[in-house]
């Protein structure tokens, strides 16, 4: 395009300036360029008939893993002597093996093909079409066009796998599951003692009991263990977003929201996700592996995103949760959070707050020195008065420096440890 | 194949250029004609001039100037015919120069030896029309009437509108 303005202006100028000038040299000046934007349109593109196919290795893939795209452009019309073509790649997607462009010609019914390598972060990636440009062969006479060609690759989250999370929620299901159900029943952990009645085992009989009641027998009971709602809150507020160079607070809170729905589903939960931050990404509860691809999807798009409506946590809507269920929430947390998270618990809800630790995270940034081991010793005592306020309302929290392994942070905090322990481990580091 | 040929444009079309100044005494001339051709040989190397927006803009601007040169050729009353041969052997070296260019910004080029190949011979073809047209310009005269210029400039004015049409079109 800019080379046929530049040939049509040249030539134009020296017609005209030739003629003013009664200049015959001139004029004959302007004869090559003529001759040269008559060639080129004699041999000019035509409409073009071209159709566009993409296909993806996968449409899904774990982070970091390497996508094979291959494009293939058909021309379903006349002869086209030269031909460029151009993959628009999703703007975050990283080319890996090969070329997104080629240029070659296109003879009727013959297709080109590019084939490339992709890999990316988390996230949806969308292909909406490749951009061609069909030229004459002296490239000056050319048409651009995007063919449509939309593809989609999710490219979900890593997570580490949890073996078990301990939490203990008032409400459980009917169906046999790990979670104590504060009801007594065939189990395994010792919850009461009641009379004897017909059909109970023999093994299960408490001998010592029954031995101080001569005309009773007693037998032990045990707490069952079923099933239970679980609501993953995912906090994507902007504030609490801190980045490190590459590296992102929320990656880690995605990561480990992930594991947490990988490892209550495995137990047979019911498990909802909500992401709270430009707006509510609310992925309906449900059961197995279909869910845990559908939390999966919705942790892929899940961004850090700051929000008037959603500034404060009290937009969250509690009702999205059955009552006294399992609320987990996965979030720096800032003091302006505790007043919503106590009212949660006074409305019946067991809590569970992972929280990654920012202090030592954002302290890592900077270069050791007195002033910034200063403010993180400031900022780490701020939290742990934070959080220390939130156990007292009953929420178990885990405090979740997120350079170590989750699974080591959830085992200290909700594992069966004795709380003396607990408490060294806690404030050991003073 | 293309970056010997665009070499070989430069190369004449400064010979025939600095040459024509020189033997008609305008040394000024004939460095700045030199120093045009210097520059364009050093924009045909990929090393110096990789693909690139401001590279396609030096191009365009050495192909101004060469035509431009060529017009003061014959204001200063150098011969019409070698301005003539400057002039093409400019087009071929600007016309080259783009064509290397969209080549080398592609990542893959299919067929590179039947590519160049037809657009050496294109490229060929009109360079020859036109040099012949102009030659036959040159030595043709041909007396025209009022009413003959005045169709004419009707003519120009309608290949102009079409040729706007055109890139509008393209643009599109």
């Amino acid at each position: 395009m800019r080379q046929f303005l530049l040939l049509s202006i040249l030539a134009y100028v020296l017609l005209i300036v030739g003629l003013a000038a009664l200049e015959r040299g001139w004029v004959v000046l302007a004869l090559p360029l003529i001759a040269h934007l008559v060639a080129s349109q004699l041999r000019g593109p035509d409409v073009p008939r071209l159709a566009a196919r993409r296909s993806l290795s996968s449409a899904r893939a774990p982070q970091g893993a390497r996508v094979s795209v291959q494009l293939t452009v058909t021309n379903e019309g006349a002869d086209t002597p030269m031909v460029a073509i151009r993959d628009l790649l999703p703007p975050l997607a990283a080319l890996e093996e090969g070329a997104t462009s080629v240029v070659g010609a296109l003879p009727r019914g013959a297709s080109l093909t590019l084939d490339y390598v992709v890999s990316g972060e988390r996230g949806d990636y969308v292909w909406r079409g490749a951009e061609v440009t069909v030229s004459d062969p002296l490239g000056i006479a050319a048409r651009r066009l995007v063919l449509p060609a939309l593809n989609h690759l999710l490219i979900v989250p890593g997570s580490q796998a949890l073996r078990h999370v301990e939490i203990r929620p008032q409400r459980t299901h009917g169906f046999a599951g790990p979670i104590p159900a504060r009801q007594g029943g065939p189990g395994v952990e010792f919850y009461g003692v009641r009379e004897y009645q017909r059909g109970d085992p023999l093994r299960w009989i408490n001998w010592r009991a029954s031995a101080r009641h001569p005309r009773a027998l007693f037998t032990n009971e045990f707490e069952q263990e079923r099933t239970a709602d679980v609501g993953l809150i995912l906090d994507g507020r902007q504030r609490h977003d801190i980045r490190r160079g590459e590296q992102s607070l929320l990656e880690h809170s995605v990561r480990a929201t992930a594991a947490l729905a990988e490892a209550f589903l495995n137990d047979g939960n019911r498990v909802g996700l909500l992401i709270y931050g430009w707006f509510l990404d609310w992925t309906f509860p449900g059961y197995g592996k279909v869910q845990r691809e559908r939390i999966l999807r919705a942790l892929a798009r899940a961004r850090a995103s700051e929000s008037v409506v959603f500034e404060s946590l009290d937009r969250l809507p509690a009702r999205f949760f059955p009552a006294r269920s399992q609320l987990v929430l996965i979030s720096a947390l800032c003091p302006e959070d505790l007043p919503f998270l106590t009212r949660l618990r006074a409305q019946g809800y067991q809590l569970l707050v992972v929280s990654p630790d920012p202090v030592s995270f954002e302290a890592g940034a900077f270069a050791p020195s007195r002033e910034v081991e200063l403010a993180a010793r400031l900022a780490r005592l701020e939290r742990r008065a934070l959080l220390g306020t939130l156990r007292r309302t009953g929420a178990v929290v885990v405090d979740w420096p997120v350079d170590q392994p989750l699974e080591r942070a959830l085992a200290q905090a909700t594992g069966r440890v004795p709380q003396l322990l607990r408490t060294i481990s806690a404030g050991g580091m003073t | 194949m293309i970056r010997i040929a665009q070499t070989l444009a430069v190369l004449g079309l400064t010979a025939a250029l600095a040459g024509a100044f020189a033997l008609g005494r305008h040394p000024a001339e004939a460095l700045l004609a030199a120093a045009i051709g210097g520059i364009g040989l050093l924009s045909s190397q990929r090393r110096i001039a990789p693909p690139g927006a401001w590279t396609g803009r030096l191009i365009d601007l050495l192909f101004i100037l060469s035509t431009a040169g060529a017009a003061w050729g014959i204001w200063r009353g150098l011969s019409p015919a070698t301005m003539l041969l400057a002039t093409v052997l400019a087009l071929a070296a600007w016309d080259l120069a783009h064509f290397g260019q969209r080549l080398e910004s592609a990542g893959r080029v299919e067929g590179r030896a039947s590519l160049e190949r037809g657009h050496l011979a294109q490229l060929a073809a009109a360079s020859g029309a036109g040099l012949l047209l102009g030659l036959l310009a040159l030595y043709l005269h041909v007396r025209l009437t009022l009413a003959t210029g005045l169709l004419l400039g009707l003519v120009a004015v309608l290949a102009l509108s079409r040729a706007l049409f055109l890139a509008r079109r393209q643009g599109s």
